[in-house]
């Protein structure tokens, strides 16, 4: 009798087919939906921009867009993976400018380019890992903490800085991070396309990005499951560290200085990317393509403005507008509630009409 | 009378059709009750009920009037209130405000404090409560919030009042606090519609009892003239009778689990506790038996587990484990040692919501299922598929998010996670909270295979009937085990067991 009973309760247990859905094209359309609605946003931007202005679809326009969103591409790479565990780092855009600024210095002092680089790399990442400790150990939320450490570090780059900017004339480093071309690509997106794969296989296919995943779906379970949630949250902090300091080499090579004025509101700049491309600030969901995807539906829009000639206000004004619409299509749902509300609207009125 | 009527009520969500024509009245003044199992349609109609969403089709009559509700505003200023299992109170507001919420009482633009004091004291009063109305609602204990939350319905005269499993999160003798509440407010004339998975509970309080399965009006039963067993039949369409969840509900000593224990010792607790929980537990744990740790709600057995879990941090004493003296200081520490736990409260210990069934399983043992750090999707998956069918799971796909499956499903899942990693002792905090009853019977099943294998079992239990299933029973209260008995020493209706608790 008792074996007879097992079955049937799991049978009714999904009583019904259509809560869970099946395998078929249309469910796969569905499960790719997000994903696909922010790259229609993008291509509607870009054929607005081809019909708006004639130097839009050209390659060297093309090049300048990819070229300055490379630096806001790294920054919310590092961002997602702190996203993800549903904890956010406000101090990168200061990380940034710390990382030009100690370029620049060191290069001054006549360090040569590699050695520079690994300094200002790790000095980037000792920033990160106290945001992670602060988080970690010292148990303070992460707005919080990053917040404080925006504000510490910036005035960290503005002392060692002594001086309103340094210029950098090194030409190993302006070539290796700005002028340079590897494989025919220029090396700022060169850059910007490595870490974004490498992000994605991480994200995607390693132990420590599922580990993410689960520590920002249900922090509670994750512990619970064995997953060393401490150890990952300092690696996620310290990583976003580093890659806001590969930004500042990319920035300090472009401008050709070191400087802690640069990179003011870059971290708003990449958390409305990540965002945009699909991530919950609550944690577990997105990925760092989309993120990407993010960087360039602003980044677009914002060349497409300059193309026509709109003003930086109204642009402003623009851009948060697209932010909202965005988030809304790509994460928030806006979609099954635009049509949810056509069919209830469209059902009432049946309803109405046959009574 | 009829106080409240339903007719042919239906809901349809996007792609699913929640309830497909439910009819049934409720006499005024009467306690009728609500069963069917999890997806049955209970929550869509309470959610209807209470207006917080308006039905497809149907007519809803109050004392013969018919209500269209279209906020949750609308149904309340009707006079239909509901309870949720979920209180919704202000924490930090005083008793009288949360009674007063939306409607503070004004004399010449400032708030009357002395009238509304006075009359969140007879509304107290009504449920049988005496409170200092004027302490924030968090410094009560759930009984007194929940009493609160009753006057609260009361003092805005409260014809019908849903009450959605308001015993849950109860201890026992608050139970019966409430039910001579309960009594009272129907004497009154209040009708109340009582929702519980609970039969015992349904049969000495309810009237009549309304079973919903599939979206449909599955039986109308008065609780005088028909057993629990009716009711479950009804519930899953099928009888139920001499299974184990049947002997459960019905409150009647069950066959047990195990396959009965063997000579070795698995885990032995010495002089275990933690400062202001649990006290001084000792215990052997021998391999292949199951062990219950029995106790009221806040007893300290749902601490105990998670003690030996390494959710929480013993503060004295230590575990024997292999041979080694052992501490947890984290769920890591016992993860290695071959210890799973299925927590108690699923949604939020449990799973990951938006991460795939097949994730979920291996979350506890990915090392397992990777090189060098990089996932073996291929291997990962095939384990997962296995469980699922072994588990009988529902599910369309291994990838398909846990958040879209059943309760029961879920739990499997879970379970799922500590049989991949072929767990020696499995460690179940309240198993079988907030699950129907067929997912309860498969849980029971499952814990059972688990056990005959070689595997060794605790369950951590507020519920005596579960307690009657396991081989041996720790009995805990406020703090310590008080109590020992095999499972041949306990008597059928488990009154040596009860009689301990309280």
């Amino acid at each position: 009798m008792t074996n007879n009973t097992l079955k049937e309760p799991a049978k009714s247990a999904g009583e019904s087919p259509a809560l869970h859905p099946r395998p078929t094209a249309g469910g796969l359309i569905k499960r790719l939906l997000p994903k696909s609605y922010l790259l229609l946003v993008l291509v509607v931007i870009i054929v607005i921009g081809y019909y708006v202005s004639a130097d839009f679809l050209t390659l060297r326009n093309a090049e300048n867009v990819i070229a300055a969103a490379s630096i806001v591409a790294v920054l919310a790479v590092g961002q997602f993976f702190v996203i993800l565990t549903g904890g956010i780092d406000l101090s990168v855009g200061s990380i940034l400018a710390m990382s030009t600024v100690i370029a620049a210095l060191t290069m001054q002092a006549g360090m040569a380019a590699g050695l520079s680089v690994a300094f200002t790399l790790f000095c980037c990442g000792i920033a990160g890992l106290v945001n992670g400790l602060l988080v970690v150990w010292l148990r303070i939320p992460p707005f919080i903490a990053t917040l404080a450490m925006m504000s510490a570090v910036k005035g960290f780059s503005y002392i060692i800085q002594s001086t309103s900017l340094i210029q950098i004339t090194n030409q190993t480093f302006i070539d290796l991070f700005a002028r340079g071309t590897t494989l025919g690509l220029q090396n700022p997106v060169m850059i910007f396309l490595v870490v974004m794969i490498v992000a994605a296989l991480v994200a995607k296919f390693t132990t420590f990005g599922r580990s993410l995943y689960a520590i920002g779906g249900n922090p509670e379970a994750a512990r619970l499951s064995g997953l060393p949630v401490a150890r990952n949250l300092l690696i996620t902090y310290t990583m976003s560290g580093l890659l806001a300091g590969l930004a500042g080499l990319i920035a300090a090579a472009q401008l050709r200085q070191g400087s802690s004025l640069i990179g003011v509101g870059y971290e708003l700049d990449a958390i409305a990317a990540v965002v945009v491309g699909g991530a919950s600030l609550m944690g577990g969901k997105g990925d760092p393509i989309s993120a990407v995807i993010g960087v360039f539906v602003l980044a677009t829009i914002i060349n497409v403005m300059n193309l026509v000639g709109i003003s930086s206000e109204p642009q402003l004004v623009i851009k948060g507008a697209v932010i909202v619409v965005a988030v809304f299509l790509s994460s928030a749902g806006g979609v099954q509630r635009i049509s949810g509300f056509f069919r209830t609207h469209f059902g009432r009125r049946t309803a109405r009409a046959a009574s | 009378m009829d106080e409240l009527q339903l007719e042919g009520i239906t809901k349809g969500y996007l792609g699913v059709q929640a309830l497909k024509g439910v009819s049934f009245s409720v006499k005024r003044g009467s306690i009728h009750a609500l069963a069917g199992q999890n997806g049955a349609g209970k929550s869509t109609l309470v959610k209807i009920l209470s207006g917080a969403e308006t039905p497809d089709g149907g007519t809803i009559r109050l004392g013969g009037e018919v209500m269209r509700f279209r906020e949750p505003t609308d149904a309340q200023s009707a006079g239909i209130h509901t309870i949720y299992q979920e209180l919704s109170l202000v924490p930090s507001l005083s008793v009288a405000e949360n009674i007063f919420l939306g409607t503070l009482p004004k004399k010449g633009g400032v708030v009357d404090w002395a009238r509304m004091q006075a009359e969140s004291r007879e509304a107290l009063a009504r449920v049988g409560f005496d409170l200092d109305v004027r302490q924030p609602v968090s410094s009560f204990s759930v009984a007194e919030q929940q009493a609160v939350e009753l006057a609260k319905a009361l003092h805005k005269d409260a014809r019908v009042l849903l009450l959605d499993e308001p015993t849950s999160t109860l201890p026992l003798p608050d139970v019966e606090r409430l039910f001579t509440v309960l009594r009272r407010l129907a004497s009154e004339g209040v009708t109340l519609l009582y929702i519980s998975h609970r039969m015992d509970e349904l049969y000495s309080l309810c009237d009549a009892v309304t079973v919903l399965r599939d979206g449909i009006t599955a039986a109308d039963l008065t609780t005088a003239e028909t057993k629990p067993a009716d009711v479950v039949t009804a519930m899953v369409g099928k009888s139920l009778e001499g299974s184990i969840a049947d002997a459960a509900l019905r409150g009647e000593r069950s066959p047990r689990l195990g396959a009965g224990r063997t000579e070795t010792i698995l885990l032995s607790a010495r002089g275990l506790g933690e400062e202001g929980r649990v006290e001084e537990i000792d215990f052997d744990l021998y391999q292949g038996e199951v062990l219950g740790i029995s106790g009221l709600i806040g007893s300290g057995q749902s601490e105990l587990a998670s003690l030996l879990a390494g959710a929480r941090k013993s503060t004295d004493g230590h575990l024997v484990m292999d041979g080694k003296t052992l501490t947890f200081s984290s769920p890591r520490d016992a993860i290695r040692r071959g210890i799973g736990l299925l927590p108690q409260d699923r949604k939020t210990q449990g799973f990951i919501p938006d991460m795939g069934v097949a994730g979920n399983i291996t979350l506890a043992s990915m090392p397992m299922f990777s090189r060098l750090g990089v996932i073996d999707g291929k291997r990962e998956k095939k384990a997962a598929h296995e469980m699922v069918s072994k588990l009988g799971m529902k599910v369309s796909g291994v990838n398909q998010p846990m958040k879209t499956l059943s309760g029961g499903t879920q739990q499997k899942g879970i379970l799922a996670r500590w049989l991949v990693r072929s767990s020696r002792l499995l460690i179940c905090d309240e198993p079988t909270r907030g699950v129907d009853v067929g997912a309860k019977e498969d849980m029971y099943e499952l814990i059972r295979d688990f056990a005959r294998s070689g595997g060794t079992v605790i369950i951590a239990s507020s519920e005596i009937s579960e307690a009657m299933m396991c081989d041996r029973v720790l009995v805990m209260a406020r703090g310590r085990v008080v109590a020992e008995f095999d499972h041949d020493e306990i008597d059928p209706q488990g009154q040596s067991i009860l009689q301990l608790l309280a």
